[in-house]
């Protein structure tokens, strides 16, 4: 039972989580490229020829990598990609938290929706997108990518993960 | 593992290629969303800077707690009745003149003239300079997103988002139409230390243009001051920017 709970029905709820979260927050960057360049601007972390491919491109690999381990096609792939991403996000608000710079993350929302904010506001919302949103999701995406690796490829309840 | 690279592949393949198609669709239908995927550092200047930590003065910061002309504080903002304010002013195309080429001079604020304010090169100019400056007819450029711009914006500017596209064409644009040595204020919000300004103002600066300020308080610093402003898209081209100085009775 623990078992199967380790490595099938868990990792399943888990998939559905991080998968749901990535496509969700992929959205207003889809939809609003010249928005998405300003957020990545404002992290002040990527040289300037980099914006524009990144805020074409990015939004679409966390679609991409949400659809995946929704569906369950490329799961292992797209954890490890996940586990990227979420990390990477990790790095760059806590790089930022680290050097005093106030950063929108603009995970769930549009920079314009968060400009007003105060600083004390951004750098607590800063904390709370690190601990509430990328650790979590980082953690569930390492423990899918694991029980993709230890689970046997055979028989229908593991192939349900 | 094979696979899973394998699959990490696809995923970036699928995304790469999705991306390119969806700039595409921005570019052809003009969303306003296309993205050039080769742009120079100086499109962004100090990228990898954070304003916050750039400005030693820490009081500046407090800028960041400046509210969105989006608020519904500041949008409740009535200008003034004594200042003949209105919150939509007609643009009539007849006042306009896209020929005016001789530069005006700019005065700086009076608590500030003896020493102006110079960030990258670019004079920063307060409230009621830039207040003069749009009676003298000196052409205002908004760098913010067009929402906000039709939300409210300061009279007769015209709308360079700094995070839009074909930044270069409109410049290219005021070039053509009133000449790089003409007065050009360049304005956003005044959060996030005015920095789509500075793109902007780069921008126009590496066109040429040498008669540059930004107005730094912004169009929330415009709204608070109980100026006239307006609301809607217009002016909606170059051609259409009034200029305020020529209006009829001034």
């Amino acid at each position: 039972m623990k078992r199967s709970f380790a490595l099938v029905w868990g990792p399943l709820v888990a998939r559905l989580i991080v998968g749901g979260t990535l496509v969700y927050s992929s959205f207003h960057k889809i939809v609003d490229p010249g928005d998405f360049t300003r957020i990545l601007l404002n992290y002040h972390v990527f040289p300037a020829t980099w914006l524009h491919p990144l805020a074409v491109i990015v939004p679409w690999i966390e679609a991409f990598t949400g659809m995946a381990l929704i569906t369950g096609f490329g799961r292992r792939g797209g954890a490890l990609l996940a586990s990227g991403l979420f990390a990477s996000f990790i790095v760059i608000l806590g790089y930022n938290l680290a050097r005093g710079c106030p950063t929108i993350c603009g995970c769930f929302s549009t920079f314009a929706e968060n400009q007003h904010l105060t600083i004390d506001e951004k750098f607590a919302k800063m904390h709370r997108e690190i601990w509430l949103v990328d650790v979590p999701c980082f953690a569930l995406s390492l423990w899918i990518l694991v029980a993709a690796f230890v689970a046997p490829q055979r028989g229908s309840s593991v192939s349900a993960a | 593992m094979n696979l899973t690279l394998l699959q990490v592949a696809g995923i970036l393949g699928l995304a790469a290629v999705s991306g390119l198609v969806a700039n595409w669709v921005h570019d052809i239908r003009d969303t306003g969303g296309y993205r050039e995927l080769f742009v120079d550092e100086s499109r962004y200047p100090n990228a990898r800077e954070c304003p916050a930590l750039r400005n030693a003065d820490r009081t500046r910061q407090l800028t960041y707690g400046e509210r969105s002309p989006s608020d519904p504080e500041l949008r409740n903002v009535s200008p003034s009745p004594g200042a003949g304010a209105t919150s939509a002013i007609s643009t009539p195309a007849e006042s306009v003149d896209t020929t005016r080429t001789t530069p005006v001079e700019i005065a700086g604020d009076s608590a500030s003239e003896s020493e102006p304010k110079i960030v990258d090169g670019i004079e920063h100019i307060g409230v009621e300079a830039a207040k003069r400056a749009l009676d003298d007819g000196v052409l205002f450029v908004d760098a913010r997103e067009a929402k906000y711009y039709a939300e409210g914006h300061i009279p007769g500017a015209y709308s360079i988002p700094a995070y839009g596209a074909r930044i270069e064409e409109k410049i290219q644009e005021i070039s053509d139409n009133w000449g790089v040595s003409a007065p050009v204020i360049v304005y956003c919000n005044e959060s996030e230390e005015c920095e789509a300004s500075h793109i902007v103002a780069n921008q126009m600066k590496l066109f040429g243009f040498t008669d540059l300020r930004i107005y730094e308080t912004g169009f929330p610093g415009w709204v608070r001051a109980k100026l006239p402003y307006v609301v809607g898209d217009e002016p909606g081209t170059l051609a259409e920017a009034i200029v305020p100085g020529t209006k009829e009775g001034e």
